[in-house]
């Protein structure tokens, strides 16, 4: 049996040639299969690093639904879905990214406020459940409270007119986050003074955006003094947070680092005397917030409201979180979704692209229209976003099906133009399962060669993003290993199982029978 | 030969084939459904979705910016293109409250509930005079204050100046309203309360003139009407600012296409991927279907041979083998929209909406996979009418094209 297992395999090599197509149609099933293994679920170790720095996190949970899957559209019940536009202030990546939830609104279940949770408890439980998803490393709260400016200057000129505007004190944690003052550093963004440094934490020190200067004229440089005014936060009796500002606190804050960031540049062709030539815009992304350290946020809010835990009184705009590998980072956002499916959950890169289709976050001023990187014009109308839903199973179940119909009818050619051999075989007194082993050879080692094909070309990338964000060789490996043992498995036994069919119907034939139809 | 042998021959070289037939069926029908499972069920999954839209149809309501007036704008379109535009106008502000920084709305009230009756569940009554306030339940909850009580709220950012407002009523906003329910969900006072230019309107009918209805770009709906002013005055959407400074610079038309826009999006993200993948799998169609027509060449080369010693030309086989094609194309489509329409109706249930298969659709899909068959049948049925019944009797190799043979000659000549 051996020895025909051997003949198959060298009829497979001298018949290369002719099965090519089988060939082709195994690698391109075998590469969708990969593809939707393992391409899908991360990115490359730079990828939207400007965004995450900022934003502090690898993926971004929402309250509420920001993004509308099609299942809720097939609510029986048509005001179990209502539209609902916040009356509040909206602040932090849900302002920046999806201005929508506020003109026109978005589309929520009824009754549901936008809250990432209504007590100090649930917010912990929140926090505990999504540490307990495996890839998770860190949780990075978005605290936020909206604050009048009083005054900013020099800290000895009180006197002059103040100049009141509308600004976010934002907290971030200076100690264990080191990914913005790596950024900030590396890249030498700093327009003034420094980003923070561990010890700053507690003090009352804050880093502001030196774009402002070209939104609203606000012109804040290292050294200044910010006065704010901290309203008094608290929860309502359905747990929402809400801020009081008839009782403020009045705060002062110094300025020690302005910062600018250059996110993404628009490219776009012009006509001048001398000929086509190239334009560029660089991008920033500007937002309001003066930043402080976490615990100097904690000392505030304690100054305001007497707690020492923030979860009591406020809720988080959002949360970050941070990915142990970013190689999976989507693997990892798929698992949150599922844990909270009041939630919405969405990895930083992901909603990038598409915040970047929609003309956002950064302002785009001398680009020309059409070669701002948007949807078409209409789709700039604010509107909900809806999740694609997956049909890759569905696709790659039709792909699958009509790979194995190639092989299929490669096996049937295999029979066809080999009659006279296999008669001659059965002549000499091979049996139907060694003819059968033969035949069967053949087609295993052109589907597990074109599946290794389309299975390389993938993987292949696929490793190059896992090198990008530190993985270890081992698991490297150990992952390729076992999606190839996956897809050979699935497209050997799919190519075996459409291919027993041709074959046998040439076996119940007898010798003489075979050399006779020749 | 005639029409009727050469079909006579097709139903023979039929019985002869039963495997490749149902190899090739097969084909056909995996690719028709994915072609029906694409332009059917993703594209009627979104028109229906729009149409679910349709049901919570309001009318337009368009916000400004700080220093846009509607009133002159909706004047100015009216002077412009003719038409009727009637519209309740208003101001929409921010405020500092005890309750967060909100924003007040400011409209006539008397001519809105006229218009639009039972859109607010009031308990008292609505603002009607400067200092009066009223406030949507659970705000009133949240701030501890009832009617007849004073709501405290200042537009100062430095928070020097506060207003006392009387709280004169306390509503719920009906979800049934044909106003956008949300939008009426803060704290409303009269206009006599609030100065500025108007920034808010809403669009309570609009008729544009016949000549309009005909002419090209015509703004003939709501969302037309948004998307015209959007583009003729200039307003633009400042996409960054509206992030960053929240409702003081972000200029919105609303429509009740809201659903519609959610929509269009979801399917925008569908069809991408779609495309993708099914550019992919038309790609194995094709490979498949070729390689379906190869095994009947080579299967059937002894018949081809006879055929060919017996007169048949090389056209008459091309139209046997295509009739046989055909014929294995229509039964397998109709087989396939069939199998489609079960699965259609399964799927659309479980996502709540009807199924439907429309005429344009099969239409599409069977020019689509026409096409697919024609191209995969060419070079097949080409290698047909070329073979030498030399070649299909000893099976030497088939070449499309004659091939010149040299031929070294003494005298170094050419034959």
């Amino acid at each position: 049996m051996i020895r025909f297992a051997g003949l198959g395999l060298i009829n497979s090599l001298r018949n290369l040639n002719r099965s090519l197509m089988t060939l082709a149609a195994m690698a391109m099933a075998g590469l969708m299969m990969t593809a939707s293994l393992s391409v899908q679920q991360g990115y490359p170790a730079g990828e939207a690093f400007t965004y995450r720095a900022f934003l502090g996190g690898d993926i971004l949970i929402y309250p509420g639904r920001v993004v509308v899957e099609a299942a809720h559209l097939s609510q029986e019940d048509s005001t179990s879905w209502v539209w609902s536009r916040d009356a509040g202030e909206l602040t932090g990546p849900l302002a920046y990214l999806h201005p929508e939830a506020r003109h026109p609104g978005h589309v929520l279940p009824a009754g549901q406020s936008r809250e990432l949770a209504q007590s100090a408890r649930a917010y912990h439980d929140l926090i505990d459940r999504i540490k307990a998803v495996p890839g998770v490393m860190r949780v990075s709260p978005y605290w936020t409270i909206p604050v009048p400016v009083m005054y900013y200057g020099p800290p000895t000129d009180y006197t002059s007119p103040r100049p009141a505007y509308h600004s976010v004190l934002r907290a971030r944690d200076v100690v264990a986050e080191t990914e913005l003052a790596r950024l900030m550093s590396e890249n030498e963004l700093m327009v003034t003074g420094r980003y923070f440094r561990p010890e700053d934490d507690g003090q009352m020190v804050a880093v502001v955006d030196a774009g402002r200067r070209s939104f609203d004229g606000t012109d804040i440089s290292m050294g200044q003094v910010l006065q704010i005014l901290v309203p008094r936060p608290f929860r309502d009796q359905e747990g929402r947070t809400r801020l009081d500002y008839t009782r403020t606190v009045t705060v002062e804050l110094t300025v020690i680092g302005t910062y600018v960031l250059p996110s993404r540049s628009i490219i776009w062709e012009v006509e001048t005397p001398s000929g086509p030539a190239t334009a560029s815009e660089q991008l920033y992304f500007v937002t309001p917030e003066v930043i402080v350290p976490l615990g100097t946020m904690e000392k505030i809010v304690n100054l305001a409201t007497g707690v020492t835990d923030m979860a009591q009184v406020l809720s988080p705009a959002a949360i970050l979180v941070i990915v142990d590998n970013f190689g999976f980072v989507e693997a990892v956002a798929s698992q949150l979704q599922e844990a909270l499916p009041a939630l919405s959950v969405t990895s930083v890169p992901r909603e990038m692209v598409r915040t970047n289709l929609a003309g956002l976050p950064e302002r785009i001023v001398e680009a020309p229209e059409d070669a701002r990187p948007v949807l078409r014009p209409e789709d700039l109308l604010p509107g909900q976003w809806g999740r694609p839903i997956d049909v890759s199973p569905l696709l790659n179940g039709i792909l699958f099906l009509v790979a194995a119909l190639v092989a299929a009818t490669n096996a049937t050619i295999l029979v066809l133009e080999r009659r006279r051999e296999l008669g001659v075989l059965k002549a000499v007194g091979a049996r139907n399962q060694d003819i059968m082993v033969m035949v069967m050879t053949e087609v295993i080692v052109l589907a597990f060669t074109g599946a290794t094909l389309g299975f390389l070309l993938v993987r292949l990338y696929g490793s190059a993003v896992l090198v990008t964000t530190g993985t270890s060789w081992r698991l490297i490996a150990q992952l390729a290993w076992k999606e190839w043992i996956m897809v050979l498995g699935v497209t050997g036994s799919v190519s075996l199982v459409f291919s027993l069919v041709p074959a046998l119907s040439t076996l119940r034939m007898t010798a003489s029978e075979v050399l006779r139809l020749q | 030969m005639s029409r009727k042998q050469a079909l006579r021959l097709t139903l023979l070289s039929f019985r002869n084939a039963r495997v490749r037939v149902i190899l090739l069926a097969a084909l056909m029908v995996t690719g028709i459904t994915g072609r029906m499972l694409y332009g059917y069920f993703f594209g009627h999954l979104v028109s229906q979705a729009a149409g679910k839209g349709e049901t919570h149809r309001v009318q337009l309501v368009a916000i400004l910016p700080p220093g846009r007036d509607i009133q002159q704008i909706i004047a100015r379109h009216s002077a412009r293109h003719g038409g009727m535009i009637a519209s309740i106008n208003g101001i929409l502000s921010p405020v500092y409250t005890r309750v967060g920084r909100l924003e007040v709305l400011a409209l006539d009230w008397e001519e809105l509930t006229g218009k639009y009756p039972g859109v607010l569940r009031v308990t008292g009554r609505l603002p009607a005079l400067p200092g009066e306030v009223a406030l949507p339940q659970n705000l009133a909850r949240a701030a501890g204050t009832g009617i007849g009580q004073h709501f405290q709220a200042t537009s100062d950012p430095n928070l020097q100046q506060w207003v006392a407002l009387e709280v004169v009523g306390i509503f719920e906003v009906n979800p049934q309203g044909n106003i956008p329910p949300t939008l009426l969900d803060r704290p409303l006072v009269s206009t006599a309360s609030v100065s500025g230019p108007r920034n808010v309107g809403i669009v309570v009918s609009w008729t544009p003139p016949p000549t309009r209805l005909w002419a090209p770009g015509p703004a003939a709906t709501p969302r037309q009407l948004a998307m015209q002013l959007r583009t003729m005055y200039n307003i633009t959407y400042t996409t960054a600012t509206a992030g960053f400074w929240g409702w003081d610079s972000l200029p919105v038309f609303i429509t009740g296409d809201w659903a519609r826009h959610v929509t269009t999006i979801l399917s925008w993200n569908i069809y991408a991927e779609g495309s993708r993948i099914l550019g992919v799998g038309y790609a194995f169609i094709a490979l498949g279907i070729y390689s379906v027509l190869i095994i009947a060449l080579i299967s059937r080369r002894r018949e081809l041979a006879i055929n060919k010693t017996i007169g048949l030309s090389p056209r008459q086989l091309v139209f046997v083998f295509g009739l046989e094609v055909a014929a294995v194309s229509t039964v397998s489509f109709a087989v396939s929209t069939i199998a489609v329409s079960v699965l259609g109706n399964r799927v659309a249930s479980v996502m709540g909406l009807e199924s439907r298969v429309s005429a344009i659709s099969v239409l599409q899909t069977l020019a689509t996979m026409g096409t697919l068959v024609v191209m995969a049948s060419i070079i097949p049925l080409a290698m047909a009418a070329a073979a030498t019944v030399n070649q299909l009797l000893y099976g030497q190799k088939i070449y499309l094209f004659k091939r010149r043979v040299l031929l070294p000659v003494d005298g170094g000549g050419e034959r």
